[in-house]
């Protein structure tokens, strides 16, 4: 019922717990119930966990002595108690509202892409920013979001050589992944449009209000709307529209 | 306070790192070698996760505008203080005016300047570790202040007096072996590529830094990516162009290439010391997992 692969230590620190299953929303929500389950057995001191697609792993904190055999026989236990009812229902999740402009200086491979797929740049453009996504985790870099849902009509590969430098919320499709880059970093993914948002603040509690099983909903913005975003969120006075799903 | 005259290499502030926040795609840092790191801290009887200065290579030159109790720990460095040389893994004191170098780190990558009671930097996310978009700083900059946690008086004269006997196993980086246990992927590997993980000689390639460690030699692979999973310090990563990636510290929290071994904590201090033309044998410590 659980589809569990298997449980595998990795290190004496780390416990992964690894799924059969394929990627899509139902999975993932699936995952993330197992996960609360998991949580409620352990402080969150003393363990965070956190999810792939098919994955969990509990990262035990390394300050607290531990036997990593005894914790994987709890895991087990645990694993095999969870019973349907603990993971049917719904999780409460929320839906983000992110700003996106797709205008030519923030898009410096949308003509590249139109042509390659042959499809018409609005085109594009809408079956880029029509879908609802999900957040499955986020990783790679502090507050980037892996997303799932991207219209395979417009999946195109990576670049063979990545750019050095991106900018901060650029707005990317690389395979079958899109994403927003939160902060200047270098990246082979063919950039489309610019999100003016704060992705990941360190000053704030928490530093991400993105969770995995969060939805995103992008929304086109003009160059004007997107540089007076960015002004706002400079002030610390713009707040994107958070919906929440009971 | 001391006072940043020249910041060497690569200097930063290093503790035991950021707990529960890969949720945020935010890696752990914290201190490379961590078997040197606490026994900075053990001399100097701070708690293990007091934070201490990360030297890399060549080291800075401090200038001291207060009393501090200090101590270099790893495995060799040519210390000045003023004009006399300091021993590793000695505890000693300095009074205002004085000017500490570390010149050179002789043996290894990293030294570690520890800190009766730890500096005073900003904590982000629970740890004062120096990363890129987290803390403000990276690295030390010249002209940079740095305070010293207070701690009083009887503290320094009783730090100063003990602990001196306890012993630095220094053989514990003597040797080439990396210890480690089978990664997610290993058996993924063909019998043939099993073998000769654990019996080649492998070099560090120039490609190391505190985010990873790539190794020189290339490996015959035909494994493919995986779909992104978690990896954490000492995950070893094969890519597809057969090329060894050992993370370290300052490492994602997710990758996508397969995770062929993972380090054991102690092989991470120890591979953290390793420089590019010594060699590095995994040794297998133990079956985890089937």
């Amino acid at each position: 019922m659980l589809d569990i692969k298997r449980i595998f230590e990795l290190g004496k620190q780390v416990i992964l717990v690894e799924f059969d299953l394929k990627v899509n929303p139902s999975s993932l929500e699936k995952l993330l119930k197992i996960k609360s389950v998991l949580q409620n057995a352990y402080s969150e001191n003393e363990v965070e966990i956190t999810n792939t697609y098919h994955c969990l792993a509990l990262r035990f904190n390394s300050l607290y002595n531990l036997d990593i055999s005894i914790e994987k026989q709890k895991v087990k236990e645990i694993m095999s108690s969870i019973s349907s009812i603990d993971i049917n229902g719904k999780i409460t999740t929320k839906l983000h509202e992110i700003p996106v402009c797709y205008e030519d200086e923030f898009s410096p491979d949308l003509d590249y892409l139109s042509t390659e797929l042959k499809v018409p740049k609005q085109e594009l453009i809408k079956l880029h920013s029509e879908p609802t996504y999900h957040i499955y985790f986020l990783g790679f870099l502090p507050g980037f979001l892996y997303l799932g849902g991207l219209n395979e009509a417009i999946h195109f590969p990576r670049k063979k050589t990545p750019r050095l430098k991106i900018p901060k919320g650029s707005v990317g499709i690389g395979g079958s992944q899109t994403g927003i880059y939160p902060s200047e970093s270098p990246g082979g993914w063919q950039l489309i449009g610019n999100c003016p948002l704060n992705l990941f603040n360190v000053n704030a509690n928490p530093p991400s209000k993105f969770q995995a099983g969060d939805q995103i909903q992008f929304k086109v913005v003009t160059k004007k709307e997107h540089e007076q975003i960015k002004k706002q969120v400079l002030d610390s006075d713009y707040q994107h529209l958070i919906k929440v799903n009971d | 306070m001391i006072k940043v005259l020249h910041p060497g290499l690569m200097t930063s502030i290093q503790d035991m790192g950021r707990k529960g926040v890969a949720k945020y795609g935010v890696p752990e840092s914290g201190v490379m070698d961590e078997y040197s790191a606490n026994y900075a801290n053990l001399l100097l009887q701070n708690e293990q996760q007091t934070n201490l200065i990360e030297i890399t290579l060549q080291g800075p030159k401090l200038q001291f505008e207060s009393d501090a109790v200090l101590v270099c720990s790893g495995l060799d460095a040519k210390i000045v203080l003023n004009s006399e040389l300091v021993s590793m893994h000695t505890v000693f004191g300095t009074k205002k005016g004085d000017v500490l170098h570390i010149q050179q780190v002789t043996k290894g990558n990293y030294v570690y300047l520890g800190c009766k009671g730890g500096f005073e930097t900003e904590t982000i996310l629970g740890s004062t570790s120096f990363y890129a978009g987290i803390t403000k700083q990276t690295q030390l900059q010249k002209g940079d202040f740095l305070n010293i946690n207070s701690i009083t008086s009887t503290e320094v004269n009783a730090s100063t007096e003990t602990h001196s006997n306890l012993k630095y196993k220094k053989g514990f980086f003597d040797n080439d072996s990396i210890e480690v246990y089978k990664g997610p992927e290993f058996n993924q590997l063909t019998q043939k590529q099993q073998k000769q993980l654990f019996q080649s000689v492998f070099h560090l390639s120039k490609n190391y830094n505190r985010m990873a460690f790539q190794l020189e030699e290339s490996f015959d692979n035909e494994l493919s990516s995986i779909m992104t999973s978690p990896v954490i310090p000492g995950t070893v990563q094969l890519t597809p162009d057969g090329k060894l990636i050992i993370l370290m510290k300052d490492a994602q929290t997710t990758g996508g290439y397969p995770r062929v071994l993972q380090l054991t904590k102690e092989a991470i201090s120890k591979l953290a010391q390793k420089r590019q033309q010594q060699n590095i044998q995994f040794q297998q410590v133990a079956d985890v997992d089937s």
